[in-house]
């Protein structure tokens, strides 16, 4: 790891990939990860580990199937819970991938190459996890088929105003674009594996995946420009999916929720989550596998710094929820401001304001910037403080509405938090399978940097 | 039983054709008919291959028989031929008539295909007036009820009826004819046809013994009944009385209650309500000027009030600030009023506090006009009755009682005194119970008959004003349950009666004419001519106020038959269990009532465990803070804690007759109070009241009558088009008195199911229409206001706007339609509920298809599955039934053809459904008045149902 003054100086781009590598270094080393599988026991811990919450989360799936959604904490008024609020930060965690391949690479920023791939994969495996909840949060997720718009015999249509059927489009559209965009730019690296697999098996897997590339020049000229179309494609969905996802809130009339800010303070805060998951995930992976070279310093103080500003667009969205409350003069709004800072969830509400606002300030520091335990338990708090947000979003507004004859409470139960953690464990198998079988790094796109920085010297 | 045919050394036939026959019992030359009774499937253990085969067998050779089953009188078939014009599809209504402590209240009772399903009013009877109360509206559940009595029991085993009576014959046998000292103890009655059966068995048994029980109080004074006309008082001074809400003649009261707190045409001669009283109840809260104060303090201030009527100027002597202001307002109304000026005691209040108020009337001149005394209607004086259960412990114990029949009572749980003495019932020579239910007494007793549920069986009954009406049977006993009428005939004659023959002997006595044509008409009209008791006047000089010399510091408790489920009769009716009782919305439980302060003195919260000692009795019970409740007065509620009520009553709250003195009385002074450190979970389907400073119960003043109108809204979309039918409700908040029957009518139409106490305390109670509780002002004395809360249907409905499948739609009515089979149950439309009126099926709350209970079942209206959303429809089915009905008939629907189940039960008549398009319709009067608003009327959501502000008479303070 390099110290972190040197990053003030000289050249930054120098510092997106170590001294000493070359074209062919980068792939020997990126390519070793799912062919040699250099560290098996961590591997099989975490993959395992992961695995048996899988396995809790298909009980509680079942168990959910079985006695229908009354398992859970949820009740009216809250009739929303734990699935709302875990879609949502799913979906978040979502967006970083996206944000970072299509924004970042539609805006020259080429830092962006060794960290996209592997935000791309956690991408898919988060809209993954988001999509399973809008399913199982139905009452009779059997008819769910009902929310798309298919020539029924009743020439009954979904209800376009509701921004429920919004979210379908929506998040289908997002997983199915970005899982193109990622299985596009895996294509080359594809190839590669196929060539340096050791078995005829992995070749012939490999073979079949990298449909047929042979490196060829042409190859090379349709790729890069699908690349940038699908880019330019994916960019705009990067906004609209969580504005979408912030929509199923601002639409409602309910107090805390009807609010013209959510759509922005909803993409920002995604991005928010989405960074600090990639930090999350990348600093252990890094170590492990001893991938410093690739995803420098530099990589992660562009991260930090990246974070931070997304963290004070969040924090303006809070400023803004409270001063529109107080300056609507609404009994309700004000009612529901007041009770989210000092109500029954007011200890959520503080821990949401350490995490997402007190802790990224430790940031502002380049020293402490510089500390990877540091960025990485500000990471982790941001990931708690937004899963929080949602939390006081959700539960906060419902639980005490208009009438106080009808507020109520909500507890989670045991099933709301093994599902929860089961989707995390469901994350992670998935994210380990990828790290195992695909290169988690985009050895093409650091080869080309490889070889300019070759050029130029 | 099991050995019985194997055995070479019984005496049992080796063929045999029935049960009884095979057991040596004589079948006394009846028929088949009860060969096997219910529950005789249950085979003993222990049964082996080969009599498993011989009883298969057996049991294929009987199966004939037992298709001879005899149907009981024949009087109730179905069509064979079905007469022209019948629509089986369609309800038919019959006339009858409710128990409620004895007394009648007249109703009309739904069948559909024969099967009973809903209970109305009946608009020709005097105690219903068409409306009911909310315990009569849940009666129909006990009818399907699946944990009742099914089958007679002997020492706990099954057994048939004809064992009973041989057994019975063999106990007479033993004696000298006419020699066995008998004990018969029934509850109080109004019923001539049961008094009449009970007279001829003492006649016929002279050492018989009659006695009755009932832990409830009776409603005599001096062996006369007080009765109240509250439309015509000017001033109502209530003293611990309840008599709105849990009376026999309560929907007369609360109807008339109502005439005197109604806006019309934009004016009100608003009565002014007094009311004092230790723990909040329903009428007391309705109060315009209310004070709390213990039962000793009561007393007092009863003296001041007697004194300050009399002119007495001490009378402010003792008194508090709070104290002195009520009596002196209350003195200053009451002397204003005189003939207008009605006083009212509660039962539960000492007999001589009930006597001193009941002459006040006489004092201030209303007696005639608002207060009238009537002679009894029930049989709590009757000469012959020999006395309470203590009495019938006394005989008991002293030996005079050989055989013990107890009939439709369940004293072994309701009686102090023969809780003790049930070892010595065990030990007698004969003892049986007549109950819907194998309950405490039917454990205590040798036999157990299963009694019919009053829609299974004939009778008559008296209401409180002495109106009779004939009870009529609707559907065949399902579990050949006898009525009290029959067990008496069979005990006195040996013969199994026909309880049709047995009310009609009854009836025909000394009547002259065309019998026939007069029974037809009384069974019809659910009324019979009267043989009312005549209005009676008591002959009675000054009574002196209550004694308050006695006043002793410390806390008192105060008991008191509880809201829902009486002295525990209602124990197993789920219905009853989970509506929330109206003051505290507790459900499943009852609890200890303390006030604010007492609470903070013991340092108690709700759901901590207190343990109360009274003269000897301890019970234990969650505290549970009750703004309003005199401050050291602990009131706790009688009913609970039952061991054999059934499978929803068993182990349900805490048994307060531990501590009941078998005297009867309600009130104990001195008592006990520690914390135990245990805490129980109390659930309630509220829980703040506090109404934060929202506008949502509105009240007015009685002399003004403003009530701020919002600017009219204006939308680019335009209104909701009213033409054709545009269906609207108004509900009067200064009517309602917030007894819930509104609520039960709806579970009862719109089969709503019943979730458990889990389920709501995770918030999940599935009533469609709620009464909102809310309190204001001081937590010692605050203001109750309610709300019943029903779908609002909004023209701009939130709900509809967000459901993505369309389950949720607008009729062309203004019905906020809910599309069960569409729903995907996404609760979006819950959420942007701003009243949270939508409920949700979280898990699956149907009953099992095989259940008996879904027989009670509206075929009209769907059973929602898991994971569906439901609400409040206005009673959708009903409208469609009268569409039909008017487009057959070629006419528009007129005004006050659909009633909606809440509107039909409401006693004080504060809900009217109809058609706002038509400016002469009742709604759009009601909407007219200028006390109209709407609930959260600045989200412009347009509802569809609106409330009348509730009108306060406060009037100006004493000095």
């Amino acid at each position: 790891m390099k110290p972190s003054k040197n990053l003030a100086e000289g050249d930054p781009e120098a510092e997106l990939l170590a001294d000493g590598e070359t074209p062919a270094s980068v792939t020997r080393s990126i390519s070793a990860i799912p062919i040699d599988n250099p560290r098996p026991r961590f591997w099989w811990a975490v993959f395992g580990a992961a695995f048996l919450v899988v396995l809790l989360l298909c009980a509680s799936l079942g168990w959910l199937f079985v006695r229908g959604v009354g398992i859970w904490g949820i009740n009216i008024p809250v009739a929303w819970g734990f699935a709302i609020v875990n879609f949502v930060w799913w979906i978040g965690i979502g967006h970083a991938g996206t944000f970072i391949s299509a924004i970042l690479l539609l805006l020259h920023q080429e830092w962006r190459t060794s960290i996209n791939r592997f935000t791309e994969a956690m991408t898919l495996f988060a809209v993954a996890c988001a999509a399973i909840f809008p399913v199982i949060h139905l009452g009779r997720p059997q008819f769910l088929y009902w929310l798309l718009p298919y020539p029924d015999t009743m020439d009954l249509w979904p209800q376009f105003r509701s921004p429920l059927v919004w979210d379908v489009f929506a998040v289908s559209t997002y997983g199915t674009v970005s899982l193109v965009f990622w299985y596009v730019g895996l294509m080359p690296d594809l190839a590669t594996m196929r060539d340096r697999a050791k078995t005829k098996g992995w070749r012939r897997v490999y073979g079949l995946l990298c449909l047929g590339w042979r490196g060829e020049g042409r190859h090379w000229n349709h790729y890069t420009k699908l690349y940038i179309l699908l880019a330019g494609l994916a960019a705009p969905l990067v906004v609209s999916v969580h504005s979408i996802v912030g929509l199923d809130f601002a639409i409602a009339m309910l107090p805390g929720w009807h609010s013209t800010i959510f759509p922005p303070y909803f993409v920002a805060g995604a991005i928010y989550s989405g960074f600090s998951m990639v930090l999350t995930l990348v600093i252990p992976l890094r170590a492990v596998y001893g991938l410093g070279n690739y995803i420098t310093a530099r990589h992660l103080d562009l991260m930090a710094k990246v974070m931070m500003a997304m963290g004070w667009i969040v924090a303006y969205g809070y400023f803004c929820e409270f001063f529109t409350a107080w300056r609507s003069g609404d009994v309700f709004e004000r009612y529901v401001a007041a009770n989210r800072v000092i109500g029954p969830y007011a200890p959520y509400f503080w821990a949401l304001m350490i995490c997402n606002i007190v802790a990224p300030q430790f940031l502002w520091s380049p020293n402490l910037r510089g500390c990877v335990p540091v960025l990485f338990v500000v990471a982790l708090f941001v990931n708690v403080g937004m899963w929080l947000e949602r939390f006081v979003i959700v539960i906060t507004s419902l639980h005490r509405d208009y009438l106080p004859s009808s507020w109520g409470i909500y507890h989670a139960t045991f099933w709301d938090y093994s599902t929860l953690a089961g989707t995390i464990g469901l994350f992670l198998a998935l994210l380990f399978l990828f790290v195992r079988f695909l290169p988690m790094i985009s050895m093409s796109e650091i080869r080309t940097l490889a070889a300019k920085r070759e050029a130029s010297k | 039983m099991a050995a019985t045919s194997q055995d070479p050394g019984s005496s049992a036939p080796a063929r045999w054709r029935s049960i009884g026959e095979l057991n040596g019992l004589a079948n006394e030359g009846r028929d088949g008919g009860d060969e096997f009774p219910p529950g005789a499937s249950e085979w003993p253990e222990g049964l082996d291959r080969r009599s498993f085969l011989k009883r298969l067998g057996a049991s294929l050779a009987l199966g004939g028989l037992g298709g001879c089953m005899r149907r009981s009188n024949g009087r109730i078939v179905p069509y064979v031929i079905p007469p022209e014009n019948a629509h089986p599809e369609r309800p038919e209504y019959y006339a009858t008539a409710v128990p409620v402590e004895g007394y009648a209240r007249g109703i009309l009772v739904e069948s559909i295909l024969g099967r009973p399903t809903k209970i109305e009013g009946n608009p020709d009877h005097p105690e219903s007036l068409g409306a009911t109360d909310a315990a009569t509206q849940a009666a129909i559940l006990d009818l399907y009820d699946p944990d009742r009595s099914r089958v007679p029991l002997r020492a706990g085993l099954t057994s048939t009826r004809e064992v009973f009576a041989a057994e019975w014959a063999q106990f007479l046998s033993a004696r000298p004819a006419g020699q066995a000292r008998i004990a018969l103890l029934t509850e109080p009655t109004t019923s001539p046809s049961l008094l009449r059966e009970v007279g001829l068995m003492l006649d016929a048994f002279p050492n018989a013994l009659w006695f009755q029980h009932t832990p409830l109080a009776s409603y005599e004074v001096d062996g006369l009944q007080p009765d109240y006309d509250f439309s015509k008082a000017g001033v109502i001074l209530s003293v611990g009385s309840d008599c709105l809400y849990r009376h026999p003649a309560c929907v007369r009261y609360a109807r008339g209650y109502a005439a005197g707190r109604r806006v019309v045409d934009g004016r009100i001669a608003a009565s002014r309500f007094y009311a004092i009283e230790s723990s909040p109840s329903v009428t007391g809260v309705l109060a315009d000027v209310r004070l709390p104060a213990s039962p000793p303090r009561m007393r007092v201030i009863m003296g001041a009030i007697d004194k300050a009527l009399l002119g007495n100027s001490s009378w402010q002597a003792g008194l508090g600030a709070q104290e002195s202001d009520f009596v002196g307002r209350l003195a200053r109304d009451l002397r204003a009023n005189g003939q207008r000026a009605l006083c009212v005691a509660g039962e539960e209040q000492p007999m001589d506090v009930r006597r001193w108020t009941a002459s006040l009337n006489g004092r201030l001149g209303s007696e005639g006009s608002a207060f009238r005394w009537l002679a009894s209607a029930r049989s709590d004086s009757n000469q012959r009755s020999r006395g309470d259960a203590r009495a019938l412990r006394d005989a008991i114990a002293g030996g005079a009682v050989e055989a013990l029949v107890v009939l439709s009572s369940n004293p072994a749980y309701t009686s102090v005194a023969l809780r003790g003495v049930i070892p010595a019932i065990s030990k007698l020579p004969f003892s049986v119970h007549l109950g819907a239910y194998a309950d405490e007494t039917a454990g205590a007793c040798a036999w157990h008959l299963p009694e019919a549920h009053f829609l299974e069986c004939w009778g008559d009954l008296r209401a409180y004003d002495g109106t009779a009406s004939v009870l009529q049977p609707l559907i065949e006993p399902m579990w050949n349950g006898l009525s009290a009428l029959e067990v008496v005939r069979i005990l006195r004659s040996g013969t199994l009666p026909d309880s049709y023959q047995i009310v009609r002997e009854c009836w025909r006595d000394g009547a002259a004419g065309d019998f026939d044509e007069r029974w037809n008409r009384w069974v019809r009209l659910g009324v019979a001519d009267s043989r009312a008791a005549a209005g009676a006047r008591a002959p009675r000089g000054p009574v002196a106020a209550p004694d308050s010399s006695t006043e002793a510091p410390g806390l008192s408790l105060l008991l008191a038959p509880d809201s829902n489920v009486l002295d525990g009769r209602s124990a197993n009716n789920a219905w009853l269990q989970e509506l929330p009782r109206p003051l505290t919305r507790l459900v499943w439980d009852n609890a200890a009532l303390v006030s604010p302060s007492l609470a903070s003195r013991l340092g108690v919260e709700d759901g901590d465990v207190i343990r109360i000692a009274a003269r000897g009795g301890l019970v234990e019970a969650p505290a549970l803070v009750m703004p309003g409740q005199a401050t050291d007065c602990i009131a706790i509620s009688i009913g609970y804690g039952r061991w054999r009520a059934g499978s929803v009553g068993n182990g349900v709250g805490f048994d307060a007759y531990q501590v009941r003195p078998d005297d009867g009385t309600w009130g104990i002074e001195g008592i006990e109070v520690t914390t135990t450190g245990r805490r129980h979970r109390l659930v309630t389907t509220q829980h703040h009241f506090a109404i934060e400073g929202r506008n949502t119960v509105r009240t007015v003043d009685a002399v003004s009558l403003v009530l701020p109108k919002p600017p009219p809204r204006t939308s680019l979309y335009g209104g909701w088009p009213r033409n054709g039918n545009a269906w609207g409700m108004s509900i009067d908040l200064s009517t309602c008195i917030g007894c819930s029957a509104c609520v039960l009518a709806c579970q009862a139409e719109n089969n709503i199911p019943v979730v458990g106490k889990d389920q709501v305390s995770r918030g999940r109670e599935m009533h469609w229409i709620r009464v909102d509780k809310y309190f204001e002002g001081a937590p010692d004395n605050p203001r109750f206001l309610s709300e019943p809360v029903p779908c609002m249907q909004c023209e701009n409905a939130p709900c509809e706007l967000v459901c993505p499948v369309g389950a949720t739609v607008h009729s062309s009515e203004g019905l906020n339609d809910m599309v069960y089979n569409r729903c995907v149950g996404t609760r979006y439309c819950s959420n942007n509920c701003p009243y949270k009126v939508r409920r949700f099926n979280f898990l699956n709350y149907r009953a099992p298809a095989d259940s008996i209970i879904n027989l009670q079942k509206n075929p009209n209206v769907t059973v929602r599955e898991r994971g569906v959303m439901e609400k409040c429809t206005y009673c959708v089915q009903r409208i469609n039934a009268a569409r039909i009905d008017a487009e057959r008939e070629n006419r528009p629907i007129r005004d006050g053809e659909i009633l909606t189940a809440c509107q039909q039960a409401c006693p004080a008549e504060a809900i009217v459904f109809g058609n706002i398009a038509d400016p002469s319709s009742r709604v759009s009067a009601r909407k007219a008045e200028p006390t109209d608003y709407s609930l959260l009327e600045e989200l412009n959501t347009r509802p569809r149902t609106t409330y009348l502000a509730k009108v306060l008479n406060v009037g100006e303070t004493a000095s």
